[in-house]
C-alpha cells in the first residue's frame, strides 16, 4: 500500500504540527503544503497530529481515504 | 504604550512614537487571575511558553495541583496532571465542567470521565481564600519575575472546605491585552472589528484575542483576513468557527457554534467516542466530534459552512 498525503486548504489553518511531525512530507506556508513523502507510520502520525483534521490520507491502489485511527 | 489614533501614532513606554500608515493591533490576552491568590509564587496561568516551562516542573508525581476552573485549559491541565501522576483537584464555579459552551450532555460525560481519571472535581464551587507560608529557597516552580515569596498551601472554599495544594493553575478565562488602548477611543474590553478586522478608528484594524475572540483558530483565521485587507485582495471564503481539546486520550473537535444551543448526543458503540449535534431553532449551528476520524471532521466542517451566494444567471 502507498498512501499518498494531501492537503485541505480550506480546512489548515497552519497549526504546523504536520511539519514536526514529518518534517519530509509537509511544509507550513500559508497553509500546509505536502513536499515530499514519508514511512507510512509517520504520515499516520502526522494526519492524528493534526487538530483541524486538514490531512487526507489517500491509499494509492484503492483511492479510499485512510482514517489515521 | 499609548494610541494616538488623531496623530496616526503609537507612543511606545520610553516615549518614541512610531507613525503608522496603517496600524495593526494584536497585543492578544491575557489569563484572569483571582485576587484571592495574588501575591503567592506557586500560583500561575497557562499562556507563555514560561507559564508552560513551570507547569512542566510543578506536574510532578505525587505533587497536589489545584485547578482554578474547569474550562478547555482546566480540564487539559487536569488531565495531564493525572497522566504525570499528580493528585489532581478542579475548582470550578459551575454546577458542570464546559456547561455554558457545550451544554450539559457534554458537561456530564466529562465530569464524570474526569473523576473516573483520578481528579477530584469541586462543582458549583468558589475560592473563598487562601493560606500559605515563605518559600523555600531554590524553589524551581516559582516564577522567577515575581517578588512574590509566599507560598499557597491551603485554598479555602466557599462552602469551608478546604484543599491542600502545591501549585495552584488558575485558568478562568482571558482579557483582552488592551489596557494600553484606554483612552484611544477603542474599548479595551475587546475591540470591535468589521470588514477585514478594521476597527471604528480609520488606519487601525484589530485580529486575535485583542478582539475579545479565543480559541486558536479564530485568531489564525483573523490573522490572515487582516492581512488579506491591509494587502488589497479579496476577503476569503468565510469559515465556520472552530476549536479542539486533548484531553483523557480523546480529542474533542468542534465546528460552529455550541453555546447555549440544544445538543443531541449520539455516543459511539463502543469507547467513549461521541457526536453531538447542537441545533438553535431547528438549524444546526454546531458539531461536536470526540475521537472521531479526520473524514468525519471535514464532513462536519462542510456541514457548517456557509453556501457561497451563487449569482443569478440571465435567462
Amino acid at each position: 500500500m502507498t498512501l499518498i498525503p494531501e492537503i485541505d486548504t480550506f480546512a489548515c489553518v497552519a497549526h504546523g504540527d504536520c511539519a514536526v511531525v514529518a518534517p519530509q512530507a509537509f511544509r507550513v506556508d500559508d497553509v500546509a503544503v505536502v513536499i515530499g513523502t514519508a514511512p507510512h507510520d509517520v504520515l499516520l502520525g502526522a494526519a492524528r497530529a493534526c487538530p483541524a483534521g486538514a490531512i487526507v490520507l489517500v491509499d494509492e491502489e484503492t483511492g479510499e481515504e485512510v482514517d489515521p485511527g | 504604550m499609548a494610541l494616538h489614533p488623531a496623530q496616526r501614532s503609537v507612543e511606545l513606554a520610553g516615549g518614541e512614537r512610531l507613525r503608522y500608515d496603517e496600524l495593526l493591533i494584536a497585543t492578544g490576552s491575557a489569563p484572569v487571575m483571582l485576587p484571592a491568590l495574588a501575591g503567592f509564587a506557586n500560583v500561575q496561568g497557562l499562556r507563555t511558553l514560561a507559564d508552560a516551562a513551570r507547569l512542566r516542573d510543578a506536574l510532578r508525581a505525587g505533587a497536589a495541583v489545584t485547578v482554578v476552573g474547569g474550562g478547555l485549559i482546566g480540564l487539559e491541565v487536569a488531565s495531564s496532571a493525572r497522566r504525570l501522576g499528580a493528585r489532581v483537584t478542579v475548582i470550578e464555579a459551575g454546577p458542570l465542567p464546559l456547561r455554558g459552551l457545550l451544554g450539559p450532555e457534554v458537561g456530564l460525560r466529562l465530569a464524570a470521565w474526569h473523576r473516573e481519571d483520578g481528579a477530584d472535581l469541586r462543582l458549583g464551587a468558589a475560592l473563598e481564600s487562601a493560606r500559605g507560608g515563605r518559600v523555600p529557597p531554590g524553589d524551581a516552580t516559582v516564577g522567577r519575575s515575581r517578588p512574590a515569596d509566599r507560598r499557597v498551601e491551603e485554598l479555602v472554599l466557599a462552602d469551608g472546605s478546604r484543599v491542600a495544594t502545591d501549585h495552584v493553575v488558575v485558568a478562568v478565562g482571558v482579557r483582552p491585552a488592551a489596557d494600553w488602548l484606554a483612552r484611544s477611543g477603542l474599548d479595551p474590553r475587546g475591540i470591535r472589528t468589521g470588514e477585514g478586522g478594521r476597527t471604528a478608528l480609520p488606519h487601525v484594524l484589530a485580529a486575535g484575542d485583542v478582539t475579545g475572540g479565543g480559541h486558536w483558530e479564530a485568531a489564525a483565521r483573523q490573522g490572515a483576513g487582516v492581512a488579506r485587507a491591509l494587502l488589497g485582495l479579496p476577503p476569503a471564503p468565510p469559515a465556520p468557527a472552530s476549536f479542539w481539546s486533548d484531553q483523557l486520550g480523546l480529542r474533542l473537535q468542534c465546528v460552529g457554534e455550541p453555546a447555549g444551543a440544544q445538543a443531541t448526543l449520539t455516543p459511539d458503540s463502543a469507547g467513549r467516542g461521541f457526536e453531538a449535534v447542537y441545533r438553535r431553532e431547528g438549524r444546526v449551528s454546531a458539531v461536536l466530534l470526540a475521537g472521531r476520524s479526520p473524514a468525519d471532521l471535514r464532513a462536519a466542517r462542510r456541514l457548517l459552512t456557509p453556501e457561497p451566494q451563487l449569482e443569478r444567471s440571465a435567462a
